[in-house]
């Protein structure tokens, strides 16, 4: 908000104050506030909220509660200390852990929004938010100190936008220290591909089940006689394995490397051009199975029952590749490496509404009711596609559930 | 042009047939096994052959591995020698030459399981293991086929891959794309009615908790897309649907039996409904062939059998016996239990065992104690990697004691041998076990060895790999094995060890394994492999080059082949698919092949179609002997009859500029449903929000406070569902609602700033002096304005979501001033009534006779500050949202 806007809110609120805005408005900033933040307004901010919602309507005066308009008015950090740090934490590790330390993931989603960038990025930015006192590529320790010490978050001081240096091929939170911490170690880093459809489309493994996909990319370690029963692979693992694993090669170069059993002192590494072993292992539980050689991603699932559930966006003749490798006449879209397949994932209308929802259950303390909230998830996605800007998304479903005044 | 023999030698290198692994099947031939070596049958070495010598090798081959274990009289010696009254001598006692003309009859060479003779003893005819035991001799006659046929082999083998004639594609049932063509799916009381009835709670894709596929769906056309390939159209009884309620008790609407009946009654009426018919003529298809019937049998040959003196490949296929077909013991099995045959070969346990007599495991104890070394060899599938001292081969007398026993803990294999090294028990105990984490074992075929000598002790290698450490124990003798034991598979003796899972072949060496043998032996494998080769001489169509003749006389040269084996009961392998063509004369023109898809019985296979990337120029340049490789990768195909009936064809994209039509195309619509959630309008706070107001309320930083947060973080509520507040969250704010309040009054400068209405509280007087306008002035108001949030002034109150400020002050009042004396309370027919106790109850009424602060201090001033902040903290005003 303008600073003039503020001060002909302030004057109106010294000259009238709530002989104006009523109760009804009153409770209505404060449910926004209560949400948005996490905590209660101060009677000020307050006060304005009811000012600008009558003066500029209600969007505007949730975006007040957020960012304030210093000097003149301080808002509390809450939208980004607490309410975008819980939102985001839970996606950070594999238990889903809400309770889990500040980090360079949520530290992201947190920068992201703060400074309004294209939220899509957060599949493939090269971008990082990183303490004041630095990054450190295997420890979190910096940022668990930001949290401890209770630092504003809103101040781009503080939490200060850099670029992911400490490994080559960036690519969003797929290349998050914490993100690999929790999807690239050990295992196979399919973990990491399960995550993000999770966490970013919204959608399990369960949801994406086709097994009428081409079965040619599925690694040698998925036994296709599980217990000495194929029916079990037919029916069941072929329906995620064969659009997962060719999905799931774009990370093949990277491992998060971490001393004895020290996990927490690890970090990532990525190694251009060599397959990490994790790929191979496992190579006799079916000997004739794919041989990943390179990060070339696939994605399989364009076609088949999957495409409406996931409405990609990108076509496949102007996908993320830039030069079509060899084979793969059927025109499914291809890449190599994370980056590109971050730009698959996000640029899909799964993603804007997965973002709508989790924020929708953030605001209003629930998930959208079919026949009840359809417009709301509607007019939020419409926002959050025409300029993927998620504060205003956070900020129209705040106001959404705030009560009629 | 010379007519051209239709055949050609494809020479094989051993390696390339390794990479599928075959076994000669339930033969394993190439042994080269000493059958006098470590005992021996004692009806074959009853006679003594003294006719005329073998005529050549392979006459010399079919003695040894034939007619030297047939011979006997209790065997076939007393009718089927010359001049008996079995009329076919072919083990005639005088000739051998003669016998061997005379079994060439009775045997098929490509296919020895399918020989007559094999096929007589198996209806039932003179088995001399007993008459109950006709599979089992049926089984041993197949074996020594096989190894006369195999012979000596050495590292390379010669495969003769021949034209093969097509057969025509018949119509099959196929789905319809429209649900609307099969009425019967939707109708009242039909399938769809029954699955939404009693699947749609997990099997939908609005359930609460989804679990595909979506066949229960409300939505009847995603439901039908669902339920496609879980019904088997050719065979309804083995549709996917069924066996999970059937065979597998999976959530049974009420009694499994019942269940299933009424469930495949509404299968059949959709199978019914789904039309016949003809093959989709969009196809670029090859003819069909059938696997046991066309495909080309690889015999791998090479496994090193040299010391084996048992051995078994349950090829039995039925009753409850197993026979040693090692041709040197003769150990028979018996089968009880839980167990079923695998058709490929093998016993599937679940809880069953395979036992041999106490008599003829001594043949075991005593050949490996003669030698002092061992190596127990088999190709196992463990049922899963959660069972525990699950016993997979044991030569015991309990579950405690054994001289051998290779069993399976989770992802180990644990080795025990008894022996007499020092720290050995009875049991064979300390085991040697592999590492947890390289979790060996896995639910998938292996290849497992165990070796014990009297020099290195035991070791143990998976899929020919050393997978175990150094055996701390080392190597002893072994003679303290116990020769009242027994042999056992998939069990211990008592039964309280079962192992679950398929074991396909045992052979036990009496010498040890060393890792070249070991490695040949894993790379031999297990299971028969057939070449398959579909014809597209006809979509090439150059006459001349890759067909001759015509009618019946056609031959067919050119093909695109498959390497295919049965995986297990319920699949078929096709790997490595290459394009060959058996004209050596002429090489058809540069041509390119697209987009391969393997067809089973009328209909493209809907799982498994690994071949649709194949993209290859198929030209004289990159193409050898043995064909041009296409892929280097496998698949798996479900079966849906059996190898003897399954019609597999080929449908391409594209081969020599002819297009197929086997693309579907992408139809971009997306679509979604919101949920059904709860409607709520309020909710907690959740732990980190907590946290943060109570520092906005107080103005104490929450890094003051942070030891107190972190004691207590995981005991505040992590949901905003307000339902799931309980009285331990409770706890957990009020400790730390203490814990600021605590901080904010101990803070001489930020409490004289905060508890104020323009002059500061003076936490200085003693509580029962402070007045009442001093208390809700410069205590409660400076809190209240920060939690029900109101200025100095404001007349406007937040009366909808917060309490009313008036009640709100009058509750807090009577905390600190109520000259009252109702504490404590007591519970009375499940009411609280006041008790008192002769002290007025107010927090600040300390200035009283009995009082333990008497008169008050100056602590207690800010104690009851704290204890007021404490309860406006811990209060729903701040903690709902």
């Amino acid at each position: 908000m303008a600073l003039r806007a503020l001060i002909v809110g302030l004057l109106i609120h010294t000259m009238v104050g709530s002989a104006v805005a009523g109760v009804a408005e009153r409770e209505k900033a404060k449910r926004i506030h209560d949400r948005l933040i996490g905590v209660p307004p101060t009677p000020l901010m307050l006060a304005e909220m009811e000012d600008e919602m009558l003066a500029n309507g209600e969007l505007a005066a949730a975006l007040l509660a957020i960012d304030g308009n210093p000097p003149l008015l301080e808002a509390n950090p809450g939208f980004y200390n607490t309410v975008l740090k819980n939102w985001a934490t839970p996606w950070t590790n594999e238990e889903q852990d809400p309770f889990a330390a500040l980090n360079d993931y949520s530290a992201l989603v947190i920068g992201l929004i703060r400074d309004e960038y294209d939220f899509r990025e957060l599949l493939y930015t090269d971008k990082l938010y990183v303490p004041q006192a630095g990054y450190q590529a295997a420890s979190n320790t910096n940022y668990e100190n930001l949290e401890q010490t209770g630092a504003d978050l809103s101040d781009p001081a503080v939490l200060v936008e850099s670029t992911q240096t400490s490994v080559a091929a960036a690519a969003g939170i797929f290349t998050t220290r914490a993100a690999a911490r929790a999807f690239f170690v050990d295992g196979t880093n399919r973990a990491m591909l399960r995550f993000t459809l999770m966490n970013h489309l919204c959608m399990d493994l369960e949801d994406l089940k086709d097994g009428s996909r081409p079965t040619d990319r599925i690694r040698q370690d998925v036994t296709r006689s599980p217990g000495g029963d194929s029916r079990v692979f037919q029916n069941n693992c072929v329906e995620c394995h064969s659009g997962m694993d060719p999905l799931a090669q774009a990370f093949a170069y990277y491992e998060f490397d971490y001393p004895g059993d020290d996990k927490d002192a690890g970090q990532l590494l990525y190694s251009a051009g060599s397959v990490q072993g994790k790929y191979l292992i496992n190579s006799n539980n079916f000997a004739p199975g794919y041989v990943t050689p390179d990060d070339r991603w696939t994605n399989y699932w364009v076609l088949g029952s999957n495409a409406k559930k996931v409405g990609w966006k990108q076509p496949a003749s102007v996908s993320a590749m830039s030069e079509a490798p060899a084979g793969g006449h059927e025109y499914y879209p291809q890449g190599y490496g994370a980056e590109s397949l971050g730009r698959e994932l996000a640029d899909t209308d799964a993603y804007g509404l997965c973002q709508v929802k989790k924020a929708f259950q953030a605001m209003c303390l629930r998930d959208p009711i079919d026949g009840q909230d359809n417009t709301a998830v509607s007019d939020a996605l419409t926002t959050f596609e025409a300029a993927y800007n998620m504060k205003h998304v956070f900020a129209e479903l705040a106001v959404y559930c705030s009560g009629n005044p | 042009m010379d007519r051209y023999l239709p055949i050609r030698l494809l020479l094989l290198t051993l390696s390339l047939v390794l990479v599928t692994a075959c076994s000669g099947g339930s033969g394993g031939g190439g042994s080269s096994d000493d059958s006098g070596g470590g005992g021996g049958s004692s009806e074959s070495v009853s006679f003594v052959y003294s006719g005329p010598a073998p005529a050549d090798q392979e006459v010399q081959d079919f003695k040894i591995e034939f007619y030297d274990k047939l011979v006997a009289n209790d065997r076939c010696g007393s009718c089927h020698s010359a001049g008996g009254a079995g009329g076919l001598a072919f083990v005639d006692k005088g000739d051998v030459n003669n016998a061997w003309r005379q079994a060439k009859g009775v045997i098929d060479e490509n296919d020895p399981g399918a020989s007559e003779i094999v096929s007589k003893v198996a209806s039932g005819h003179q088995c001399w293991e007993g008459s109950d035991a006709a599979l089992s001799c049926a089984q041993l006659l197949e074996t020594y086929i096989e190894r006369w046929l195999a012979g000596n082999q050495s590292g390379t083998t010669e495969i003769v891959l021949s034209p093969r004639t097509g057969r025509d594609l018949a119509p099959t049932r196929r789905f319809p794309d429209s649900v609307n063509d099969v009425p019967a799916f939707t109708a009242d009381g039909g399938l769809h009615d029954l699955l939404t009835t009693w699947c749609a709670d997990c099997h939908s894709d609005t359930a609460a908790v989804r679990q595909s596929p979506f066949f229960a769906s409300e939505d009847v056309n995603l439901a039908y897309e669902s339920v496609m390939t879980k019904i088997d159209l050719i065979t309804p009884e083995n549709s996917r649907l069924l066996v999970r309620i059937r065979d597998e008790g999976h959530n049974c609407f009420g009694e499994c039996d019942e269940d299933s009946v009424t469930l495949l009654a509404a299968i059949r009426d959709v199978v019914n409904d789904v039309p016949v018919v003809q093959v989709d003529p969009t196809l670029l298809t090859s003819p069909g062939q059938i696997l046991d019937v066309d495909g080309i049998a690889v015999s791998a040959g090479g496994r090193y059998e040299d010391n084996i003196i048992a051995r078994w490949e349950f090829g039995e296929g039925g009753g409850n016996t197993a026979v040693d077909n090692s041709g040197v013991g003769d150990i028979l099995l018996n089968v009880s239990g839980e167990f079923e045959w695998l058709g490929i070969g093998g016993i599937r346990f679940m809880g069953g065992k395979a036992q041999a007599t106490i008599e003829d495991s001594q043949f075991i104890r005593d050949n490996l104690t003669a030698t002092g070394e061992y190596s127990l060899e088999f190709w196992i599938t463990p049922f899963n990697v959660v069972q525990d001292d699950a016993n997979i081969v044991s030569y015991a007398g309990g579950s405690s004691i054994r001289n051998f026993n290779v069993s399976q803990s989770l992802y180990n294999y644990i080795f025990y041998n008894r022996s007499v090294a020092p720290g050995i028990d009875g049991a064979g105990s300390p085991g040697l076990t592999t590492d947890d984490a390289d979790e060996v074992a896995q639910a998938a075929l292996q290849h497992v060895v165990a070796t014990f000598s009297p020099v290195e002790g035991r070791k143990l290698y998976v899929n020919g790999v050393l997978v175990t450490e150094e055996d701390a124990q080392g190597g002893a003798g072994l003679s303290n094995w116990n020769d009242s034991f027994a042999l056992v598979l998939g069990n211990d003796p008592s039964g309280n060890n079962p192992w679950r899972g398929n074991l396909r072949y045992l052979a036990i060496h009496n010498r040890i394994l060393d890792q070249d043998k070991v490695t040949q032996n894993f790379s031999v494998g297990i299971g028969q492999d057939y070449f398959m080769l579909f014809s597209v001489s006809s979509i090439i169509d150059e006459p001349g080059v890759c067909h001759d003749g015509v009618g019946a006389s056609r031959v067919d040269y050119c093909y695109v082949a498959f390497e295919v084996s049965q995986l297990d009961s319920y699949s078929y392998l096709f790997e490595n698919p290459f394009f060959i063509t058996l004209n050596d004369e002429a090489f058809p023109q540069d041509f390119s092949i697209k987009g391969i898809r393997i067809g089973i019985n009328g209909k493209l296979a809907p799982v498994g179609q690994a071949f649709v990337n194949v993209d290859a120029d198929i030209n004289a340049a990159g193409y050898n002997p043995e064909g041009q490789l296409l892929a280097d990768i496998g698949s798996i195909v479900s079966m849906e009859i059996s190898p003897a009936e399954d019609l597999f064809f080929l449908a391409f994209e594209e081969i020599a500029g002819q297009q197929g039509v086997t693309t579907a195309n992408a139809v971009y619509s997306f679509d979604y449903n919101l949920g059904d959630a709860e409607d709520v309008a309020i909710g907690m706070r959740g732990f980190d929000e907590i946290n943060s107001a109570f520092s906005a309320v107080t103005t104490v930083p929450t890094a003051t406070v942070r030891s107190t947060y972190e004691a207590v973080q995981r005991s505040l509520p992590a949901v905003n569902d307000f339902q799931a507040y309980f009285a331990s969250h409770q706890m957990a704010v009020t400790q730390l609602a203490i814990a600021y309040c605590d901080a904010l009054v101990e803070d001489p400068v930020k409490r004289a700033s905060y508890f104020s209405d323009g002059a500061a509280f003076n936490f200085s007087q003693p509580a029962d002096s402070v007045s009442d306008n001093e208390w809700r002035d410069r205590v409660l108001d400076p809190l209240l304005q920060q939690t029900l949030i109101f200025a100095a002034g404001d007349t406007l109150e937040l009366s909808h979501t917060q309490p009313v400020k008036n009640t709100a002050v009058a509750e807090l009042m009577t905390l600190i001033t109520d000259t009252n004396d109702n504490k404590p309370y007591q519970l009375v027919d499940g009411d609280y009534q006041p008790l008192g106790d002769n002290l007025e109850d107010g927090l600040a009424r300390c200035d009283q006779p009995g009082e333990s602060d008497t008169p008050c201090s100056v602590q207690r001033t800010a104690e009851v500050v704290k204890a007021v902040c404490a309860v406006v903290l811990a209060n729903a005003a701040v903690g709902i949202k």
